[in-house]
């Protein structure tokens, strides 16, 4: 996994947490001296130790920190790349464009080989279709990222996991239903 | 929190600050490589279309050259296979006359002493003997006047065709011998004595080594042809060691100028007269000779002659690269 998920973590859990925890949960699960750095690659099981023991600490489901931390992610990501995100008129073309643009530019900046295989479809207005697949499973994170873009265009959404890889199926399947909140 | 702890924590943010400043820094530069490294390839790409137009341009630029000593060469043979089917349309009424008396007898429709008149008479007009000599001796000039066509005209399409990216394990000799059959009409006033070992089958593109040997040839003659006080000898070698096969052309013509040798590779580089040399020739065999990972040496001496040597090394399996 890339450095930079790892500093959106890093920066969720000092922002909420303070920095000791930071540094508990580094001194736990990662090599000693271990500083992020957003281009370098890192074991993707340093991330999911990190995020195991953020449940722990804050007593939540597994399931809600990647949700949560999915959320935050985006914002961060948006701070360090406005750029990209300026390239979209609004939420469904960032959607649409997450294959075609987002990690076309992500594989550009950091190469990365293992980016998650997203196909979005419209069904109809306010209501896309979005297929996921990675051999990392992390749907959960996917959502998150998902609501952060719905905030960050001031959407309503509502997100239905019909199909899940930790069920068993080939993919992910999210039913991704949003409507613009009254001004 | 205590003075040292938020010393500490402000330690932190700006090192977290510096940190965040030298990542975007980085991924400026990522991106603006990316960028810089993408227009490239598509330069190379383009580059890499223009060669292609450019040796086929070159390629029939070289036909126009070759195109009066072909239509010669086909002539030739065109002459006699339509002189000797002339001499069989004249045996033709004889030949009939026989097959059909044939047929009769087959059928016992006619009388013994008519068929013995009838062969008397056809014998009387044209000789039996005659046309048993002549008829197999018109019908195998016919067929290898035919066949001298048909290698010419293969030759030439052989050549003409873009096939660039035609690799495949060959041999060699062949379009050397492509070549020499190609330029047959060039040469024919030339002594050229070609000295081939037994090649080893290389990864290559045949069609345009054939354009090498050419080129190379074309060019020695044009040198030869500067010489009128000499006869024009060009040697070809072809030779081979376990790494490498070895292409040498050797001339006795009027040799090359320092200037002329430092210079040969540029394009549209040529000493031709205007409007007799594209000056791409041997821009093109360079290329070629560099797409086979090989290397081209001249040497050469004003009035003495010149000597090409191509180094080509042998490739057993297909390169990526070479694609």
């Amino acid at each position: 996994m890339k450095g930079v998920i790892f500093r959106g973590l890093e920066s969720l859990v000092i922002e909420k947490c303070g920095m000791a925890a930071w540094e508990a949960l580094l001194e736990k699960n990662a090599p000693d001296d271990r500083v992020y750095i957003s281009a370098q690659s890192y074991p993707d099981e340093e991330l999911f130790g990190l995020a195991q023991d953020v449940a722990v600490a804050l007593q939540l489901p597994m399931t809600d920190v990647l949700r949560a931390f999915g959320e935050y992610l985006f914002g961060y990501l948006l701070q360090r790349h406005p750029t990209i995100v300026d390239e979209f008129d609004g939420f469904v073309s960032l959607i649409m464009g997450i294959d075609s643009v987002i990690h076309v530019e992500v594989a550009k900046l950091y190469q990365e080989p293992n980016l998650p295989k997203i196909r979005c479809e419209v069904i109809e207005e306010g209501f896309i279709l979005m297929h996921y697949y990675s051999s990392r499973k992390l749907c959960l994170c996917a959502e998150g990222l998902i609501y952060g873009a719905a905030a960050h265009y001031n959407m309503n959404v509502t997100l239905d996991h019909v199909e899940c890889m930790h069920k068993g199926a080939d993919e992910c399947a999210i039913e991704v239903r949003f409507i613009k909140v009254a001004a | 929190m205590s003075e040292v702890g938020h010393n500490y924590e402000k330690a932190y943010l700006r090192e977290k600050a510096a940190r965040d400043e030298l990542e975007r820094l980085l991924e400026d530069k990522t991106r603006a490589l990316f960028n810089a490294n993408q227009a490239l390839e598509e330069k190379i790409e383009l580059l890499q279309n223009q060669q292609a137009v450019l040796m086929q341009t070159e390629k029939m630029a070289t036909l126009g050259t070759l195109s009066a000593g072909v239509a010669h060469e086909i002539n030739n043979p065109l002459a006699y296979v339509t002189s000797n089917l002339e001499s069989i349309g004249y045996l033709k009424p004889t030949l009939v006359s026989l097959l059909q008396l044939a047929q009769k007898l087959m059928s016992q429709s006619v009388p013994e002493q008519e068929v013995i008149e009838t062969i008397t008479q056809l014998d009387n007009g044209l000789s039996l003997e005659f046309i048993l000599e002549d008829l197999d001796e018109l019908l195998d000039d016919t067929h290898e006047g035919l066949k001298r066509i048909s290698a010419i005209v293969t030759n030439l399409l052989s050549f003409a065709r873009p096939k660039n990216n035609l690799m495949a394990m060959s041999d060699v000799t062949e379009s050397l011998d492509g070549a020499i059959k190609l330029l047959t009409n060039q040469l024919k006033n030339s002594k050229v004595e070609c000295i081939k070992e037994e090649l080893p089958l290389t990864y290559c593109n045949l069609s345009a080594i054939n354009q090498v040997f050419v080129n190379l040839l074309l060019n020695a003659k044009y040198a030869c042809d500067l010489m009128t006080e000499q006869y024009p000898h060009l040697v070809v070698k072809l030779s081979a060691d376990p790494e490498y096969i070895y292409i040498e052309i050797k001339d006795n013509g009027e040799g090359m100028s320092d200037e002329t040798i430092d210079r040969i590779f540029e394009p549209f580089y040529t000493t031709k007269p205007v409007g007799k040399g594209t000056g791409m020739g041997m821009a093109i065999v360079y290329s070629i000779v560099k797409e086979h990972r090989g290397d081209i040496y001249i040497e050469s001496t004003l009035r003495k002659g010149s000597l090409i040597r191509c180094r080509l090394p042998i490739v057993k399996e297909p390169n990526p690269n070479f694609e």
